[in-house]
């Protein structure tokens, strides 16, 4: 089939280029400094606080949480406030310690913040597999044979997307990996999060999981974006500072925005971290799974149809 | 004449209010070199950006293989192999990993059909270097290679002579004329520089300001006052002149250096050496002066050459 040996021609380019290793490298370069990081922080078991001093702190930190939940002017901040007493009184009652040995699961936790890197990288990546073919005029070889305008822009968005899969296998387990080796499987492996006050137990492994799979749709949404913006200027260079810009302060805006206005509830970021609804509630109120869905959806549509319709109608002058 | 493998019909692209190429028409024959001239800016790269599809055509139409690009496009753009202006291969692959690249995107492309044209190129013995390192005759070589992967029934060439020194023009001339003839392939070359047309080119047409000037054979000779133009070196011309003058006053001729330029017959030459030889001046050569295709070329655009 034409479309899946474009994809193979398009995976062959990606892992003939220096940057693509650069990428990975630093990846597992991140991996392997949160290991040490953790490694030589790592508590020992005597050194963790004792049962009563972790439930002492635990009442002193809700006594600041009723404060603020009386005081908030706003949903967000108010469940914060109710579901962090919740859990802590969940720990008080069920005797779950926020302190633990350090194990593969929550390594592996604490190396979720590295998907922020691979998302920088699949957009990288994304904004450069068009743009790059126009700057090197190697569009016209590609064009100029029976693959359709469709089927090029298809198997570019298709790898990019499996490089992001790839990068987050690649995370997912050399952290296990590295994790089990250094840290082992001993101590709780157990995630606790409340949404409107009712606290859910699960494994951390679950939790885990879910944070990966919640990922592989925002890495999709900012794909699109980053592709649709590099066909419509064909600069590399907007594509990416515009898209890693959104992708770090359009969640933040987002927050702003929603302490004014329910509207913010349309914003893309609002929905694309849908791993929310497990854990710990929506970030405004009346948001559902079914609503992000749509929402997602939407802009995903959006952002692709703009990118084909450009794509196809140009004239390919350079 | 069989049909053409390329046809142009009253083709026309406009961007907003320029007109840049005007009711242009030409066909291409099968096994045909067929040159496509015009000054820089004419709209050669325009007409050859419609031809394979990278841009619209605002009206008329072409054919490719009797399949119009602009609504038929998979089954016209099969039959055409092309190089659009530079010969942009991907630096970071090597020569012949550039070339798996495109064999994918056409069917039926080997291992072998991919190692044959590697040397049909003269590219064997750095097919697994990067690209990056070629010289840009080596690029081009490999540029060729490229559109003639799928055995296309067409060649299309943007000016594939730019930048190369002239035993590269060579090779690439003489490499064209082989595939031409060898496998029956219609070659549509376009180019600014005239002399390497005329030894490439069985026809060509001539465009400016995109508009075409004329069609013709390379070896088109109607003028006569042309063809019996010559050519004499002689050791003194000016005795030369004086001795001829007395013998044909009516001939016009120009002295000039040591060379004397006369309209005459082939049979006229012939008594003017020995009337020459005669009178102890020495004729080192006559040449009888053909009309360059850049004497057309000029004739043609009047004089307006960038």
């Amino acid at each position: 089939m034409l479309l899946l040996k474009l994809i193979q021609n398009e995976w062959m380019k990606l892992f003939n280029r220096v940057g693509t290793y650069v990428m990975l490298g630093i990846l597992v370069l991140g991996v392997g400094l949160t290991a040490v990081l953790l490694y030589f922080n790592q508590a020992e078991s005597s050194d963790l606080p004792s049962e009563e001093q972790w439930k002492q702190e635990l009442v002193e930190a809700n006594e600041g949480y009723e404060l603020q939940e009386e005081e908030a002017f706003n949903y967000y901040l108010e469940t914060i406030a109710v579901n962090q007493q919740a859990i802590n009184n969940y720990r008080i009652e069920n005797n779950i310690s926020p302190y633990e040995e350090t194990n593969v699961w929550s390594y592996m936790d604490d190396n979720i913040f590295l998907i922020q890197l691979i998302g920088v990288f699949v957009i990288i990546v994304g904004s450069s597999i068009v743009a790059h073919e126009f700057n090197k005029g190697t569009i016209k070889l590609l064009l100029v044979r029976t693959a359709s305008r469709t089927q090029i822009l298809a198997s570019k968005f298709i790898t990019t997307l499996l490089f992001g899969v790839f990068l987050l296998a690649v995370l997912f387990v050399l952290s296990f990996i590295i994790g089990s080796i250094l840290f082992g499987f001993d101590g709780s492996s157990v995630h606790l999060s409340a949404i409107d006050g009712e606290v859910t137990e699960r494994s951390r492994m679950l939790f885990i999981g879910l944070n990966y799979l919640a990922s592989c749709v925002s890495i999709l949404i900012l794909t699109a974006m980053a592709f649709m913006i590099s066909t419509i200027f064909r600069s590399e260079t907007l594509a990416i500072a515009l898209s890693v810009m959104l992708l770090f302060i359009g969640s933040s805006i987002t927050g702003i925005l929603a302490l004014f206005t329910d509207w913010a509830k349309y914003s893309v970021f609002a929905n694309t971290n849908l791993e929310l609804y497990f854990t710990d509630g929506p970030l405004i109120e009346g948001m559902t799974l079914g609503f992000s869905i749509v929402v997602l959806i939407v802009y995903l549509v959006l952002f692709l149809f703009l990118s084909f319709l450009f794509f196809k109608k140009r004239d390919v002058s350079i | 004449m069989s049909e053409p493998i390329l046809s142009l019909k009253k083709v026309n692209k406009k961007i907003g209010k320029k007109h840049l190429i005007k009711d242009l028409s030409f066909d291409v024959y099968p096994g045909e070199v067929f040159g496509f001239l015009g000054p820089n800016g004419a709209g050669k790269t325009t007409t050859i950006r419609m031809i394979v599809g990278l841009t619209n055509i605002t009206s008329g139409e072409i054919l490719v293989n009797g399949n119009s690009i602009s609504k038929d496009y998979k089954n016209a753009i099969e039959n055409i192999g092309a190089i659009v202006e530079n010969p942009e291969m991907y630096p970071y692959l090597t020569a012949r990993k550039n070339l798996i690249h495109f064999g994918r995107m056409s069917k039926n492309v080997t291992k072998e059909d991919i190692q044959h044209r590697l040397e049909l190129v003269s590219l064997d013995h750095v097919k697994d270097e990067k690209v990056s390192r070629f010289s840009l005759g080596m690029k081009q070589r490999l540029g060729i290679a490229q559109a003639m992967l799928h055995n296309p029934k067409i060649l299309i060439l943007d000016e594939p002579t730019n930048g190369l020194d002239p035993a590269g023009i060579r090779q690439m001339r003489d490499y064209l004329r082989k595939i031409a003839k060898e496998e029956n392939i219609s070659i549509l070359v376009s180019s600014h520089v005239l002399s390497e047309m005329e030894l490439m080119c069985d026809r060509f047409a001539i465009i400016q300001k995109g508009e075409l000037v004329q069609v013709e054979d390379v070896s088109n000779e109607e003028q006569v006052d042309i063809a019996n133009r010559h050519i004499i070196e002689v050791n003194d011309v000016e005795k030369a002149k004086v001795i001829m003058q007395d013998e044909y006053p009516e001939l016009s001729m120009e002295a000039q250096n040591n060379i004397l330029r006369v309209i005459a017959t082939k049979e006229q030459i012939g008594s003017f050496i020995t009337l020459l030889t005669s009178k102890e001046i020495i004729v080192y050569q006559v040449i009888r002066e053909k009309q360059t295709l850049e004497d057309r070329f000029l004739q043609a655009t009047n004089g307006e050459v960038s």
